[in-house]
């Protein structure tokens, strides 16, 4: 095999890493998929990316065919074998119809796609079939009918099955966002992609798609909540049902190949460790990226390494420590990331490190999505929901334009069906995080890790987030249900790990450290030093100035 | 306009809270800086806070001694010291002692921890029955220093003669200092005790006679070249890593440098529960260099291949006044890298680590002292150094030109490290 074809076969394993296309009508296959699987399926052709995996059941005079893209897991009957929780899909189909199904479907967890294709009927009635996504999109849906019918995991996918371009509204928005909020999270808002006629299906929500010959129309449903959301004052009780199911799922996932924990300093990774740590495989380990430049700009990073790195010790697992870097212009994972993102790129330091650095055989348990069930928006007010309220959330922002706002969220709220009433009871703050955070930013930190492996998440289950949505607000806010969890393993509980070790302990002045007291200008001069003499020439001018006024 | 006015409050709070963080941690580093400038130590180099609490003398001068006449009124600061006497010689000692009469009327006394690894024992006092027994063979000192001079471990020799003369022998690395005063009346490990002491060089021997101290060059004869061969090297260090982690539990402070890989791979053969590696990292480093991160890194990735623990240890000043920062400050005056030695004093404390002092050795024409930032680690735990061995070092010296015995062993972790680790950042 020469250099190029070698180098070919690694740009297309991690290129859209465990994604699929599925087709239907007049969609052509684009050339991103032209080395993937393909299976022919009732009336849609699905493209896999070649570590994808596909599953499917379809029994004679059943209601027809399931296909599961993924790895379901069924915590209540304690599964993780696709093909059997397919069969439970179609028992519940067939006993309750689609409804039915849709509701087993939705308290799955691992991370997968489903595709519910009715049996053929009566000639000339279009079968209506339905797409859902998993609790949080993780396996993220994008969609378009501009050409036939189109659904991907990305954007690029998507667009070039349908002949779509780049859309200048989202460009411009990214801007604009960017321009509002210099530092920090931003995702393209309500229902932008990266290109034209490509929508986004939001978590919580399924697709009812029609066929029609060529083309197809789809319409975008809000299936959760099923019920109404009561909070429940019987902690103690929220807590078990939390921590039992919360281990179960974590042990699920952990059957599904070489379990390895991305750790830091915070609790919900260490929630993880702590479930996931019974499971560990003899060759499972922890591990932490760091990017050494931000070392002198603040602790965190840092102490993420370093209290990371403890954890892991005093539960006796192996730690890594990732360089987190940019790839180098050229290399293999350069291409794979522009493949991948060929619009608009974002950081690629965390990727590429565990792209480089870690096997490519691992089951990597990541815990993104416990803040659903804690909080993430702690600045609440009881502002209604509105454009304007929704882009102030994912700005921090109160004062931008209400013409942002619009072009932002202006049909979305239509588009999910985004309404008090709707969500039944949950905090819209909860839900738009759920929705609109995860769905829209969320998938492109899980497509970090499937470049190279397959990320899962244990926090990714309904019936997890909804015992953790129960709790009543400051429960959540101080996560208690983490907490628990972590008192199960004392070596990694907050209030007991951070303690220092037993031969430093005696030292007073040794600890946190005395009382600091508070910063002044003599301190500031005496740290910056250079700044002396700015300041009195500044001083200076000022006294010049003044002078002159007078 | 006035939109501008009324979100200006929040820019200023944006604005602080970006800098504030990295201003706190340069005002701590002032403070802190500032503290210990006031802390003034005297000229008897005991700074006067430090004698008020006696965890400040404990933690200072572990594997400390010091070897005083009869006469001498010097006394180390502080308990937990033990007195032994032994001829007209009072020993305080805060490390192993061993000691063996001859039948001549002398004695030999072992301090700290000697390995044989010629008889693969690290039981000291064997060896010092034997120096003894080598010593009622010859007369003088040098049956005994040349009986002496192959151990390993780490170590100080004394050789009381029956006429009331001393030798002093340290081992090859002098990893105890022997700092002695001019009349031979106190020799010391720390200048704390003898300020205005002299240091005895790499390569001596101390002599003590009624007439004062003198020192001369020891060994006399340069190690045998005929032995230098990496097959030899090899089997000597595991060897002599073997006896070092007898007891304890050993950790290998690792980096990116084939030394500590070395170290490693000497280590690997008898590797003991609970061992572990280790690396302290001060993320300020940053500012000057990628070097310190990426001895973290390739560290773990190392370690992590090679499926041994590895811990990742942040080193930061200890807060000013503290009992590890007077401790530090106290033992050594002159140390600069207390961030790194306060790193290490967080490992447990039955920690046997294993540096690597001495294995660039080989590019000069004899091996120099080792580091005083060594043996900052003492503060915290035992701190072992698989070359410093005269014998090993004797085959680095001469190892054939254009090969290094040490990135050779570092080789067979199989250390193909990833390159692009630098290359791509």
């Amino acid at each position: 095999m020469d250099g190029g074809a070698e180098r070919e076969d690694l740009v297309v394993d991690g290129a859209f890493g465990c994604g699929y296309l599925i087709r239907g009508g007049s969609s052509t296959a684009p050339p991103e998929v032209a080395r993937w699987p393909v299976q022919r399926l009732g009336t849609l052709t699905y493209h896999l990316h070649p570590r994808a995996r596909l599953h499917s059941v379809v029994r004679p005079h059943g209601p027809g065919r399931i296909v599961l893209i993924g790895e379901p897991v069924d915590v209540q009957a304690g599964l993780v074998d696709a093909e059997r929780i397919c069969g439970l899909a179609l028992d519940a189909w067939e006993s309750g119809g689609v409804t039915e199904a849709v509701r087993y479907l939705a308290y799955l967890g691992g991370r997968w796609t489903a595709v519910l294709e009715p049996a053929a009927g009566d000639a000339g009635a279009a079968p209506e079939l339905i797409v859902v996504p998993d609790c949080q999109a993780t396996q993220a849906v994008f969609y378009s009918t501009r050409a036939g019918l189109a659904l991907g995991s990305q954007p690029p996918l998507v667009a070039g099955a349908v002949g779509s371009g780049p859309d200048e509204a989202s460009q411009q928005m990214w801007t604009d966002l960017r321009a509002a909020r210099k530092k920090g999270v931003i995702f393209l808002p309500g229902t932008m992609t990266t290109h034209e006629d490509v929508l986004p299906l939001v978590p919580n929500h399924l697709l009812r798609i029609r066929l029609t010959g060529a083309s197809a129309s789809v319409e975008h449903e809000r299936f959760w909540p099923f019920q109404n959301r009561v909070e429940r004052t019987d902690t103690l009780r929220v807590v078990d049902e939390f921590i039992d199911y919360f281990r179960e799922h974590t042990r699920l996932l952990t059957t599904l190949g070489r379990p390895v924990v991305s750790l830091t300093s915070g609790n919900d990774s260490r929630t993880t460790l702590a479930a996931a740590l019974p499971h560990l495989h003899d060759d499972s380990f922890a591990f932490t990226y760091y990017n050494p430049r931000e070392g002198p700009l603040g602790e965190g990073p840092p102490m993420d390494v370093f209290i990371a790195n403890a954890l892991a010790a005093a539960v006796g697992v192996q730690h890594r420590v990732l360089q987190w870097r940019q790839p180098a212009a050229g290399s293999v994972f350069k291409e794979i990331f522009d493949r991948t993102y060929p619009v608009r790129r974002g950081t690629t330091g965390a990727a590429h490190a565990m792209w480089a650095d870690l096997p490519h055989d691992i089951v990597h348990l990541q815990s993104i999505g416990a803040e659903l069930g804690t909080t993430f928006y702690a600045r609440r007010t009881r502002a209604g929901v509105s454009p304007e309220r929704l882009l102030e959330l994912v700005t921090g922002r109160s004062d931008l334009d209400a013409g942002m706002a619009r072009s932002a969220f202006g049909d979305y709220l239509d588009y999910a069906q985004f309404t008090t009433e709707a969500i039944r009871g949950y905090d819209y703050h909860d839900v738009f995080y759920w929705e609109q955070r995860m769905g829209k930013w969320g998938y492109q930190k899980y497509q970090e890790g499937d470049f190279s492996h397959r990320m899962l998440m244990p926090f990714n289950a309904r019936g997890l987030i909804e015992i953790m949505q129960s709790l009543p607000y400051r429960d959540r806010e101080g996560k208690r249900v983490l907490r628990a969890m972590l008192a199960t393993v004392p070596s990694l509980d907050p209030d007991l790990a951070e303690r220092r070790p037993a031969h430093l302990a005696d030292d007073p002045a040794g600890g946190a450290g005395a009382e600091e007291l508070p910063i002044t200008w003599r301190d500031v001069l005496a740290a910056r030093p250079h700044l002396r003499p700015r300041l009195r020439r500044a001083a200076a001018r000022v006294r010049r100035t003044t002078g002159g006024v007078r | 306009m006035s939109r501008r006015l009324q979100h200006l409050p929040q820019a200023v709070v944006r604005a602080r809270s970006g800098l504030s963080t990295a201003l706190r941690r340069r005002v701590r580093t002032v403070r802190a800086r500032q503290a210990r400038h006031e802390l003034a130590v005297p000229a008897a180099g005991v700074p006067a806070a430090a004698l008020a609490d006696p965890r400040v003398a404990d933690l200072a001068f572990r594997g400390g001694y010091l070897i005083r006449s009869a006469a001498s009124s010097t006394v180390p600061p502080g308990d937990g010291w033990t007195a032994h006497t032994i001829a007209d010689r009072v020993y305080h000692v805060r490390t192993p002692m061993v000691s063996a009469a001859t039948k001549a009327g002398g004695t030999v006394v072992l301090l700290g921890h000697p390995v044989d690894v010629d008889t693969d024992t690290a039981d000291a006092q064997l060896i010092a029955d034997r120096l003894a027994a080598v010593a009622d063979t010859g007369s003088g000192a040098d049956p005994v220093l040349e009986g002496a001079s192959g151990l390993g471990g780490r170590w100080t020799l004394v050789l009381h003669q029956p006429d009331g003369s001393l030798t002093v022998l340290p081992d090859a690395l002098v990893s105890q200092p022997v700092l002695f005063s001019a009349d031979g009346t106190v020799i010391a490990s720390h200048e704390a005790f003898l300020t205005d002491g002299t240091h005895l060089p790499v390569s001596s021997a101390l002599e003590v006679t009624s007439s004062g101290a003198s020192t001369r060059p020891y060994p006399a004869t340069p190690p045998d070249p005929d032995v230098a061969t990496f097959e030899a090297f090899r089997e000597r260090l595991v060897r002599h890593v073997r006896l070092l982690t007898g007891a304890g539990r050993p950790a290998v402070a690792l980096t990116a440098g084939p030394s500590s890989h070395a170290v490693l791979a000497a280590y690997l053969p008898h590797r003991a529960a609970e061992d572990f590696t280790f690396t302290y990292f001060e993320p300020e480093s940053a500012r000057h260099g990628r070097g310190p991160a990426t001895d973290m890194f390739r560290a773990s990735a190392l370690a992590h291949r090679l499926g041994i623990p590895h811990r990742v240890i942040r080193a930061v000043d200890p807060p000013s006044g503290s009992v590890f920062e007077l401790a530090y400050r106290w033992a050594a005056p002159h140390g600069d890298a207390i961030g790194a030695a306060f790193a290490r004093h967080h490992l447990p404390p039955d920690t046997v680590e294993l540096h690597s002092a001495g294995a660039e050795t080989g590019e000069t024409q004899s091996w120099v002292a080792m580091a005083a930032s060594v043996r900052d680690g003492d503060l915290g735990h035992r701190v072992a150094l698989p070359f410093n061995d005269r014998r090993l070092l004797g085959m680095l010296v001469h190892q054939p030109a254009g090969q290094s015995f040490v990135t050779r062993l570092a080789a067979e972790l199989g250390d193909q490290l990833d390159d692009q680790v630098d290359a791509s950042s």
